[in-house]
C-alpha cells in the first residue's frame, strides 16, 4: 500500500552496490522495458519514459535514471527521527469525527 | 651456427667419459628437483594477491574497486584473490593463461594502460574478455567455490532462488551472465550492448 497518493514505490529487495552510473544502470537490467520478458520484474513506470520536453522516449528518460533518488528499499527499521506522519485517510477521518462535533 | 649444433649434437650422443653413470642419474634428478620446484615457486608467485598489486595498473583501478565488495570484505573473513577468479586452478589450463599473460607483460612495458584515461578507454575490452572466458568455462572460476549442488535455494531470497532455478540448475545461464560487475565496476554498458548487437 502506499502511505500517500504520489508515494515513489518502495523496492522489496535489497539493492546493496548496484552501480547506477554514467556506464550502467544495474536496476534497470532487470527493470527496463527490453528486460521484462526475461527477468518478469515490474516494468519502470511508463511515466519515467517522458523526456521534460513532454515526448515519450523509447526508454527511460535522463531525468528519470538515477532510480535511488525517489526509490529506497524497504526494511524494518526504527526511525531516525519522530515522525508524526498520517495518511490522508486518517485527516479526512479526523476532519469528519470534528464536524460530527 | 650448423657447425656448432652439429658439434653439440656429437658431444651429448657420445657416452660419458669421466662421470659415473650414478653420478650423472643422482644430477639429473637433484637439478630436476631444484629446476622443476624454482619453476613451481616462480609460478606461484606470479598467483599472488600481492605480485598482482605491485603494478599500480592493478592496485589503483581494479584492486581499489575490489576492496568494498564481499568478494574481498565480509562479516566470515573469506577473501577471494586476483587468482581465484582470474587464472585456471588446474595445471594445464593455468599454463595456457599465464602464456597468454605474456601480451599482459607487453601492456605493462609499453604502457597500454598506464594512465587512469587510458586504463578507462580499455576497460570496455578488458571486460569482455573476462566475461567471454568465463561464458565459455562455464564460470569455471565462481565454481570452484559456488557450486549449485551446495546451493540451498531455501536460504536464499526469494527473487534469488526463483532466479537461480529458473537459469542456473537448467543450464541455461551461467553465473556470469547475470552477476557482471559484482567484485570491479561495469564498463560503459551501453555501448557493451551496441559491439553485441542488442
Amino acid at each position: 500500500m502506499r502511505n500517500y497518493p504520489e508515494q515513489p514505490p518502495l523496492i522489496p529487495h535489497k539493492i546493496d552496490s548496484y552501480q547506477i552510473d554514467l556506464n550502467a544502470n544495474q536496476c534497470l537490467t532487470c527493470h527496463s522495458r527490453t528486460a521484462l520478458e526475461i527477468s518478469q520484474a515490474p516494468m519502470v513506470s511508463i511515466t519515467h519514459f517522458m523526456s521534460r520536453d513532454n515526448q515519450f522516449l523509447s526508454s527511460v528518460t535522463p531525468r528519470r535514471y538515477f532510480c535511488n533518488q525517489c526509490h529506497v528499499p524497504q526494511g524494518q527499521t526504527k526511525d531516525l527521527v519522530e515522525n508524526g506522519f498520517v495518511d490522508i485517510d486518517q485527516v479526512l477521518e479526523y476532519v469528519s469525527g470534528q464536524e460530527g462535533n | 651456427m650448423f657447425g656448432f649444433l652439429r658439434r653439440t649434437w656429437g658431444v651429448i650422443k657420445r657416452p660419458s667419459v669421466h662421470y659415473s653413470l650414478g653420478a650423472l642419474t643422482m644430477g639429473g634428478f637433484l637439478m630436476g628437483i631444484i629446476f622443476w620446484g624454482g619453476f613451481n615457486t616462480a609460478l606461484e608467485v606470479t598467483n599472488t594477491e600481492a605480485f598482482c598489486t605491485s603494478c599500480h595498473e592493478m592496485s589503483d583501478n581494479v584492486f581499489e574497486e575490489l576492496k568494498p565488495t564481499i568478494h574481498y570484505t565480509n562479516r566470515s573473513g573469506v577473501r577471494a584473490t586476483c587468482p581465484d577468479c582470474h587464472v585456471p586452478h588446474e595445471w594445464t589450463n593455468k599454463i595456457a593463461r599465464k602464456m597468454q599473460a605474456s601480451k599482459e607483460v607487453w601492456g605493462k612495458i609499453f604502457g597500454t594502460i598506464n594512465t587512469r584515461e587510458k586504463f578507462l578507454e580499455h576497460r570496455l575490452t578488458l571486460a569482455q574478455n573476462e566475461w567471454s572466458r568465463l561464458e565459455a568455462n562455464d564460470s569455471l572460476e565462481c565454481r570452484n567455490c559456488h557450486s549449485s549442488e551446495s546451493m540451498d535455494i531455501t536460504r536464499q531470497s526469494p527473487r534469488a532462488a526463483e532466479a537461480h532455478e529458473r537459469f542456473l540448475f537448467t543450464g541455461e545461464k551461467t553465473c556470469i551472465s547475470c552477476h557482471k560487475g559484482i567484485a570491479h565496476e561495469l564498463p560503459d554498458m551501453g555501448q557493451a550492448a551496441l559491439i553485441n548487437g542488442h
